[in-house]
């Protein structure tokens, strides 16, 4: 009981990773991305045929693993970052199915259907980190997402968070203030795939395997769900939806009736999260912070040189 | 030499001709007025010149140099600041903010290129002596405006003449040599049009060009120097307010309008 | 003719499959244009309305379906099941409309994108949950061993799927173009608050666009069912190539949804054919074309190019 209880710790880390990187994505800069899942892949993949192919170490392959999925980003962001919202939900559904296709068949690297199997866990201080040793993990994984909350809040809350919500509130207008939008759009979409790619990194180490179905559109509406029910543009909010959604998808197995449960209701109550909320409550549970940058330059520059 | 001149500017929608092979040319410390019927094609001219829509032919030249493919970002960071004829300021953050956005660019460090992430990160010294002068310049502006008092309150918020003082701020933050100023006047009291009409010669005695389209004829000949006027897309006329206002086809082009 | 190498009768049979591929898209397409011309939304559900529409006519075609009682019988049925699976994917349309869109008409243009999403996953995972995941089988109303016609093999039920697109475009044609309704329809798409004043029922109009969008895309639903079995992701990855037939044509433009169908019918055919791209990766070629249009012709092939109102 115990054990599962640290699991579900383990996986409200990893997804908070990459749902407050999406949060920045849609919450901050108001893009739909729907293609978090094939960013999530490409980190756990990478860092799987590092590991296992290329017998690098986890660190490297992480760190690696993060790169190559914001590269990515940068790839998908460029062509269709100058676009309207709604073509952009799609044009990353797209992509997001693309990656997943080609991990399919793409057999020579990836193994195909069979996933691959016999990741090693990270070494931390000389000792080799297995999926058993789960407090370590939470360790690990929950000083990434405090390092990753406070990447994301000093970003939001300097001039380019400032520049990101004129872009979300008028893009037309923001381009005649003389900023580059489609640069902080990808910038934006890149910092968020990075992070994902971080978390699927952490995804394939943990479970010491990865598998292509894994990361297939219902992981990338539920790491939506997860921005969206806490409340888009705030991050506290997101790592709350996050814990909600994890523990909403991993209930059944916690009160043991998981054989009783069709895995269907889980992704009946996403659809449900996301209709009823943005009927009822589109600000989410917590809702947005509205950040006043006049006062944060003040509080944060004049006051302390005083 | 014109501070900014346009030759042979037209734009198709379609089989739609919005402006039809247009010459104009705007001294430096002049204000210059573009006049027309509704649907003349005054704001697509405005939208060719300040980058959000590009022209089918013809070109732009600001200070010597062909603009006219420039993004509109790029048009603003080399001193064309304009407003907009349906209000578009950011309308959930506080006036003090939208100037702030105004001055976005022009903060930049010397040392700083590109605004790179890992500065803002890191919290580096010139990040913050960037966001200082940001901070005081804009104050200037709303101090300028008399939007102090109102400087935490939401855009939306505000009375709709001051939301259209707020644009002309928010213009101004980006350090303009030309002003672009679409229908300045519309919605405005004949008060408010007043005291606009004294805070444009203003504006204009610091050293920025005013171009201004409106319907309001009293303003328009009261403190331009030179008046356009176009009609489907064409210039029809051309001249100091009192040769536009004897001229036959403009008088025919507004049935008399001129004389209200 | 010998273009890039393909035989000749091959080249027939690629063009005869592409078409009826594409005649299948064009239709589904449409709905997506017509909802996008008038709401500027994209019914994300969509896939799956036709999805619950097919197997409405799947259930009752299959308690009724008896080979001994002679083909007139087994033709009428049918029939029967395509007008039961339109009247049930319109209804559904309808209804979705109702309570998971309107009141979020005037919400940010983000809101009911993603309620749509969350609609278009209830209903597929509702359908897995009470017909199950097994793929059913829609039995041929008729004997569709294929015949030879120029050295290539074309079933029945290819014929009738390009019959049927045609009737039902040309219908919808005729429909939007002659008819006081359709009429209403355009002037919806093209200035809803002056529709509104002229008289026009706006919700009366975008309650009969659902319809006839999503009974368009029941039509689709039953001839790729008769094709590729029903299954309850059956209209996904449809609805997302349809989605990116309607943008390809011009998306909002009735006349750009068929003819983009058409050319991605006929793309992701010719692409199998002609570049070699594996089967497993042909679902690429839909959205590597979507990329592509969207980078250089971004208001599609039939439209004129109409940048944002400033």
């Amino acid at each position: 009981m115990l054990n599962f209880v640290l699991l579900i710790f383990i996986y409200i880390g990893i997804y908070a990773i990459a749902s407050l990187g999406l949060n920045l994505i849609v919450g901050y800069t108001g893009l739909l991305s729907l293609c978090q899942a094939g960013f999530l892949a490409i980190g756990a993949y990478t860092t799987a045929v590092l590991m296992t192919a290329c017998h690098m170490g986890f660190w490297e392959s992480m760190i690696i693993s993060g790169f190559l999925a914001s590269l990515f980003g940068i790839l998908i962001g460029i062509p269709t970052l100058r676009l309207k919202g709604d073509y952009l939900a799609i044009a990353t559904l797209g992509f997001g199915e693309i990656v997943k296709n080609v991990i399919l068949n793409w057999d020579s690297v990836t193994k195909g259907p069979m996933g691959i199997n016999g990741i090693p866990g990270p070494s931390i201080f000389g000792t080799t980190l297995s999926s058993m040793d789960k407090p370590e993990w939470i360790v690990i994984i929950w000083v990434g997402v405090v390092v990753t909350y406070y990447f994301i809040r000093r970003i939001v809350r300097s001039r380019i968070g400032r520049a990101l919500e004129a872009i979300r509130e008028d893009e037309i207008a923001a381009s005649s203030m003389g900023i580059n939008t489609a640069k902080y759009k990808i910038g934006a979409f890149t910092t968020g795939a990075f992070l994902a790619g971080i978390a699927g990194s952490f995804f394939a180490a943990f479970n010491q395997s990865v598998a292509p179905l894994t990361f297939d559109f219902m992981m990338s509406i539920m790491i939506l769900c997860m921005a969206v029910l806490g409340g888009l543009g705030n991050s506290f909010a997101t790592i709350i939806g996050t814990i909600i959604i994890v523990l909403a998808s991993e209930l059944p197995r916690l009160l043991g009736i998981s054989h009783i449960i069709p895995p269907q209701l889980n992704q009946i109550l996403f659809g449900f999260i996301l209709v009823l909320i943005m009927i009822y409550r589109p600000q989410g549970i917590i809702g947005r912070i509205k950040l006043n940058y006049a006062k944060i330059v003040k509080e944060e520059i004049f006051d302390l040189e005083k | 030499m014109p501070l900014l001149y346009t030759q042979n500017l037209r734009r198709e929608f379609g089989g739609v001709i919005a402006v039809a092979d247009v010459d104009i040319e705007i001294f430096k410390d002049s204000i210059t007025g573009l006049i027309g019927p509704n649907g003349a094609g005054k704001t697509t001219l405005f939208n060719t010149i300040t980058g959000l829509d590009f022209p089918t032919s013809g070109h732009v030249f600001f200070k010597g140099e062909d603009i006219t493919e420039l993004p509109a970002y790029k048009i603003t960071r080399s001193g064309i600041a304009r407003t907009f004829q349906n209000i578009r300021l950011f309308k959930e953050m506080t006036v003090f903010e939208n100037v702030m956005i105004g001055r976005h660019f022009r903060g930049n460090h010397p040392r700083i290129v590109n605004n790179k992430l890992v500065n803002f990160i890191l919290g580096r010294i010139y990040v913050k002596t960037e966001e200082k002068d940001i901070y005081e310049n804009s104050l200037k502006w709303l101090n300028f405006f008399d939007l102090l008092d109102m400087r935490d309150e939401y855009a939306k918020n505000l009375p709709y003449g001051k939301q259209r003082e707020l644009e002309i701020a928010r213009a101004l933050a980006t350090e303009p040599e030309i002003l672009f100023l679409d229908e300045p006047a519309a919605g405005m009291n004949p008060q408010e049009t007043e005291s606009l009409m004294i805070t444009i010669k203003k504006i204009r005695d610091m050293g920025i060009t005013i171009v201004l389209i409106e319907h309001d004829m009293k303003l328009v000949m009261n403190i331009c120097d030179k008046i356009y006027v176009l009609n489907y897309g064409k210039k029809i006329a051309e001249g100091t307010p009192a040769q536009v206002q004897n001229n036959k086809e403009v008088i025919e082009a507004y049935l008399g309008k001129i004389d209200e | 003719m010998n273009l890039f190498n393909i035989p000749s009768n091959e080249l027939l049979q690629h063009l005869i499959n592409g078409l009826t591929l594409g005649a299948i898209y064009s239709l589904i397409a449409l709905g997506y244009t017509m909802v996008y011309g008038i709401l500027k939304f994209i019914n994300f559900a969509h896939g799956e309305i036709l999805m619950a529409g097919t197997y409405a006519g799947y259930y009752f075609y299959f308690f009724l379906y008896d080979p001994s009682k002679g083909a007139t019988y087994t033709i009428g049925i049918f029939i029967a099941a395509l007008l039961i699976a339109m009247t049930a994917s319109a209804l559904l349309g309808v209804i979705i409309e109702k309570f998971a869109y309107k009141p979020l008409r005037k919400a940010p243009r983000l809101a009911p994108l993603l309620s749509a999403i969350g609609v278009s996953i209830i209903l597929a995972n509702l359908a897995a949950l009470f017909f199950g995941t097994k793929s059913k089988k829609f039995e041929y109303p008729f004997d569709n061993s294929s015949m030879q016609i120029g050295g290539s093999s074309i079933t029945p039920n290819q014929l009738m799927i390009l019959a049927v697109g045609l009737i039902m475009m040309a219908g919808l044609k005729l429909f939007v173009d002659r008819s006081r309704l359709g009429k209403a329809m355009r002037a919806t798409s093209q200035n809803q608050p002056v529709a509104a004043l002229m008289g026009i029922n706006v919700n009366l109009i975008i309650s009969l666009t659902f319809a006839i969008g999503s009974a368009l895309a029941a039509v689709a639903g039953v001839l790729m069912a008769l094709e590729y079995k029903v299954y309850p992701t059956m209209g996904t990855m449809a609805g997302l190539k349809a989605f990116i037939a309607a943008v390809v044509g011009g998306i909002g433009n009735v006349n750009g949804a068929m003819l983009g169908g058409i050319i991605l019918g006929l793309l992701e055919t010719f692409g199998v054919v002609i570049l070699g791209i594996p089967q497993g990766l042909k679902d690429t070629i839909a959205f590597t074309v979507l990329i592509l249009i969207l980078l250089l012709r971004p208001s599609g092939i039939l439209m004129k190019n109409i940048r944002e109102k400033v």
